[in-house]
């Protein structure tokens, strides 16, 4: 790279760090965008372009809609770095990137982090064998590779499950059947937050129409608990009780398992920025104020990495962000930014609706059996957690010692939350006393002559 | 330092001392280490640690237990103290506490090797025989991955490492079990001399105590000056990097002549790199920052020594908050009013001494003659009246 | 159990046309199509054991965007490579990831 400064830097090319840089490219701000995927999209666009040439009809209009800021991306002018993982962020703004196993740095005045969402864990008996993945995994293999599965079981709940689901029988690909989580109570307290959700009627006549058309195909059992996988070295089956408390056994080669997503914090958290619990949403998100911006006044952080909204809101709040930074150089954007705001609350309308229905019950956030594991990297059971418990560990961080849950690759993206929420349930303590592991660069494993790159090249 | 008259004071003071608990201020190792044994010497004890046990530097740091490259004023506490690691299974009641190894600091170039000559001269000198130098050949043959350049190396058989977590809980259970007592997290906000006692405030009551040890790690400053002690250290935050599991390759702690570098692997297959390299340290948020040209300083000397390593992925960095002393050795020995014993600044190479250090502030707290001389750690070198 | 459709495996919805590219997984040569990631390629052809965790902890792809480091593998003679993020190229070797021991070190 040429340049070392940029005026604005944006982690990640999904909506919101798509719409972010048209807007400060478009008010002539010298704009990078570093994205650790091969092509814009993020989650919900991924593969847009590629597949645009094909247009398969089977992912739906919604994943089109992506296609004009697409467009408008490429065109924007904003430097562009692809396959680049940003793996700190330091206190003096210096951004650290490694790409083909290379590490470089780069400087910017404001960093805008976009990095989305990842999927909430769904721990049942059995769910680290070969053959179970989580929903989105399925869905990017169907976006990214045309790829699915025939007869397999979908289990949880949440929108992006459905949409899957619906995606997949589009695709002409059979679903053994839909197990859905949903309780009771969740519908119940849900349900005060409806009229709001009418603020966004189309999104609740989306997924009217993708229910109709999957109860048409597909058999949808609701109130199931108890799911437990079974197999020895893959999945061979699962058995779930209904609602009428009769216990099913269902073989199965595939499971897809959902909960929901939550904001994907570790650049965030690793840059030492400010989070607090959100105890409705059940997730920890950065403090920032409405414009996006956290407790460092140089970064913004836009999109579901900022609280789940979904993929409109996410180009929102990136745009929201954006001419927030466009002001901060003396040209005020008071009536985009009033506008932004007032269609983000918009977007938003429905979510207090969603997250409240949707919001996995304790039984499906923490493990009902011993034996099943938390720690997926580290094979921690959540016998090991509570043996960790039992001996004295009152933190995250002091688990992390006692037990190794959280010390592997994925650095707790995976097991956070359960540990968290299975030390409240010991000591009675709050998510937000007990806080989060203490996260820390590199945010994603580096070569150590990645990492040896900065000083020169590594001796032969 | 000592005098006489401090003598008098303790002789006192420790029957005194028996009564009341004696407060240690830190949980780090050297306050596990101290409440290890005076419980075993059946002195109550209370220690107290603003956040938990083995929180900070003693928790977190490169499990370098070594006697190589110390300065020649800290050996004799380096060999006592490696007395106790050749025994701390049984004092701990752990299994393979200590790994025994050998402890390398290979020469690179010229520079290097006549550093490593000026040093075996110097500890002739002064007595001591336990570095060596070691000729490439041999080196190559006990360390087979080794780079080919190197031209030598300053060894010690017998150092090694062990983990610093492990260890430091261990004290900590050892001395519990021997009646111990430990409040976390209790911050001590500030020291009063009342009377004939000490008034230990913290942010959650009061204490009474006629002894306090201040093993505040980088924080010991300011509870030396809650005494009108002015020992000045400096916070920092020495980096780490730990990779994902290799194939074993290496029994040995290697370090660089003239160069920073610590690097190790333990049993499972990791390594851990480190070095010396600074992050920025923010003790009063307990916040620590890592600099990503000082991780690449340390990893491409790495790479320097084992240039087979370059695909290995590093899982992890961090970095802990240590006290560093102007002279780099640490404060030991009593403060300058009654019942104050100071043990901090250890300049990240307290981890070996721990064991050591907490022999002597538990003798300077039970009014015993410590058995190495504590004179070059005297807590008022670097003020202007001493 | 039955099966209704014999031994399933993820299938192609629709044809893409790309340059077909030969890799090795373990023993066995198998054809991809150029720009699919490794860890499509490989279920693809049926293989969803990718790694051992530890003895008897068998894994597999699971979310499929980098997150989770559930699909590493060895390509090329380097371990740990996530098959969900790497491009399959033309003559890769690839292997399966065999568990190291899960034994204590550093906390940091
Ligand atoms: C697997 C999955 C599938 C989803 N599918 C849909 C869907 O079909 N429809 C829908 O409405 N919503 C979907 N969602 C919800 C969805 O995430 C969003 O609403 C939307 O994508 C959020 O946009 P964003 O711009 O905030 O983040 P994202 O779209 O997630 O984009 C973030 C980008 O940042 C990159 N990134 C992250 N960390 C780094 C880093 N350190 N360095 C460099 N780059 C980084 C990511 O790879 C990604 O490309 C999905 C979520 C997930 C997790
Ligand atoms: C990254 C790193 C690598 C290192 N590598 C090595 C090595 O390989 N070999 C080696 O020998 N040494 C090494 N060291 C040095 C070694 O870790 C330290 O010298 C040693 O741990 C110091 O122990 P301590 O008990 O003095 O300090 P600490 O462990 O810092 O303990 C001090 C404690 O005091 C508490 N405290 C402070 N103020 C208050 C208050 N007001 N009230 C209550 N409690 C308070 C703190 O919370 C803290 O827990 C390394 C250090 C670091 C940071
Ligand atoms: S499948 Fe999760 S990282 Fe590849």
């Amino acid at each position: 790279m040429t340049d070392q400064h940029f005026q604005v830097a944006i982690i990640g090319a999904g909506p919101a760090g798509m719409a972010a840089a048209c807007t400060t490219t478009k008010a002539g701000l010298h704009t990078i965008v570093i994205d650790d995927q091969k092509d814009s999209g993020g989650q919900v666009y991924r593969n847009l372009k590629a597949n645009h040439s094909l247009s398969p009809t089977y992912l739906g209009d919604s994943y089109y809609a992506g296609t004009k800021l697409s467009n408008d991306f490429a065109a924007c002018g904003a430097n562009y770095l692809t396959d680049c993982t940003v793996w700190q962020i330091t206190n003096s703004h210096e951004i650290a990137l490694v790409s083909c196993g290379k590490a470089e740095l780069i400087t910017a005045d404001y960093i805008i982090i976009a990095t989305g969402a990842i999927e909430r864990a769904m721990p049942v008996k059995g769910w680290t064998l070969p053959g179970v993945m989580s929903v989105g995994g399925a869905q990017t293999l169907l976006k990214q590779a045309a790829l699915g599965a025939d007869e397999a079981v979908f289990v949880g709940s949440g929108p992006l499950l459905y949409l899957t689901v619906w995606q997949y029988i589009n695709a002409g690909l059979s679903v053994r059947a839909v197990l859905d989580t949903t309780g009771r109570s969740q519908w119940l307290s849900a349900l005060p937050f409806a009229p709001l959700a009418f603020l966004q009627p189309d999104m609740l006549a989306m997924g009217q129409k993708w229910l109709r058309e999957i109860r048409q195909k597909v058999d949808v059992i609701t109130n199931v608990e108890g799911v437990e996988i079974a197999g020895r070295s893959r999945v061979e089956g699962l058995s779930y009780t209904t609602s009428s408390r009769e216990r099913i056994d269902l073989p199965a080669k595939y499971v897809f398992l959902h909960q929901g997503v939550i904001p994907n914090i570790n650049l965030s958290m690793a840059t030492g920025l400010e989070h607090r619990w959100d105890q409705k949403a059940h997730y920890w998100t950065p403090v920032t104020d409405a414009t996006g911006k956290s407790s460092d006044e140089q970064i913004y952080i836009a999109g579901d990495g900022n609280g789940v909204g979904g993929a409109k809101a996410a180009a929102i709040t990136g745009r929201l962000s954006a001419s927030a930074i466009v002001a901060r150089y003396g040209k005020p954007r008071l009536m985009a930014q009033l506008y932004y705001k007032l269609r983000h609350l918009h977007f938003l309308s429905i979510r207090p609706f969603l997250d409240r229905l949707y919001l996995p019950e304790v039984r499906f956030r923490i493990p009902q059996n011993d034996e099943t594991i938390i720690c997926r990297c580290e094979a921690v059971t959540k016998a090991d957690i509570s043996a960790a418990l039992g001996s004295g560990a009152t933190g995250p961080n002091q688990l992390k010692a006692f037990s190794r849950a959280g010390m592997g690759r994925c650095q707790g993206r995976t097991c956070g939350l359960m540990v968290q929420e299975m030390i409240a349930d010991h000591t009675g303590q709050s998510m937000a006393a007990i806080g989060y592991y203490r996260l820390r660069p590199p945010v994603k494993p580096i070569t150590l002559a990645a990492l040896a790159s900065l000083e020169g090249t590594w001796p032969q | 330092m000592a005098t006489v008259n401090d003598a008098a004071v303790c002789v006192r003071r420790s029957t005194a001392a028996s009564k009341r608990p004696v407060v240690i201020i830190g949980a780090g190792i050297q306050g596990c280490a101290t409440a290890f044994f005076l419980s075993q010497r059946g002195q109550p004890v209370i220690v107290l640690d603003k956040d938990h046990v083995g929180r900070h530097a003693s928790g977190v740091n490169a499990g370098g237990v070594r006697r190589l490259g110390r300065d020649i004023n800290e050996i004799p506490l380096s060999l006592v103290a490696m007395d106790w690691w050749h025994q701390i299974d049984q004092l701990l009641d752990i299994e393979d506490g200590f790994h025994q190894q050998f402890y390398v600091k290979v020469a690179l170039d010229d520079a290097g090797a006549n550093l490593a000559g000026n040093r075996i001269q110097q500890l002739e000198k002064a007595g001591f025989k336990h570095e060596k130098w070691v000729e490439p050949e041999q080196l190559h043959r006990r360390i087979p991955h080794l780079t080919k350049s190197i031209i030598g190396g300053v060894l010690v058989e017998g150092d090694g490492w062990a983990l610093p977590w492990r260890i430091t809980r261990a004290f900590y259970e050892q001395a519990v079990k021997l009646g111990a007592e430990f409040r976390t997290p209790v911050s001590v906000q500030s020291l009063d001399y009342v009377g004939d006692h000490w008034q230990v405030t913290t942010n959650v009551g009061k204490l009474e105590t006629d002894n306090v040890v201040n093993c505040a790690g980088a924080w010991g400053s300011q509870i030396a000056k809650m005494v009108g002690d002015d020992m000045p250290v400096e916070a920092h935050a020495p980096m780490l990097v730990i990779t994902d599991r290799q194939p074993l390759f290496l029994d040995a702690v290697i370090g660089v002549m003239g160069g920073t570098l610590s690097l190790k692997q333990l049993d499972n297959g990791s390594m851990v790199i480190g070095g010396g390299m600074r992050g920025v340290a923010d003790p009063d948020q307990n916040k620590t920052q890592l600099t990503p040209v000082g991780l690449s300083k340390f990893v491409m000397t790495a790479g320097r020594v084992f240039s087979h390593l370059r695909d290995v992925s590093i899982l992890r960095a961090w970095a802990g908050i240590e006290g560093y002393t102007a002279d780099n050795l640490p404060f030991i020995g009593r403060g300058s009013q009654p019942g104050i014993i100071h043990g901090f600044g250890f300049s990240a190479h307290g981890f070996q001494l721990g064991p050591g250090v907490g022999e002597v502030l538990s003798d300077l707290v039970m009014a015993r003659q410590p058995r190495v001389d504590i004179s070059p750690f005297a807590p008022h070198r670097f003020s202007k009246l001493s | 159990m039955d099966f209704p459709r014999g031994d399933l495996m993820f299938r192609p919805v629709m044809t893409k046309t790309g340059k077909p590219v030969e890799f090795q997984f373990e023993d066995e040569i198998i054809t991809a199509i150029d720009g699919d990631n490794v860890a499509a390629a490989l279920l693809k052809a049926g293989k969803i054991q990718f790694r051992t965790a530890k003895k008897h902890d068998t894994r597999g792809p699971y979310c499929m965007m980098g997150v989770c480091f559930e699909c590493l593998v060895e390509i090329d003679g380097r371990p740990n490579q996530q098959a969900c993020q790497a491009m399959i190229r033309d003559g890769m070797q690839i292997r399966r990831q065999q568990a190291p021991d899960l034994d204590g070190d550093f906390e940091g």
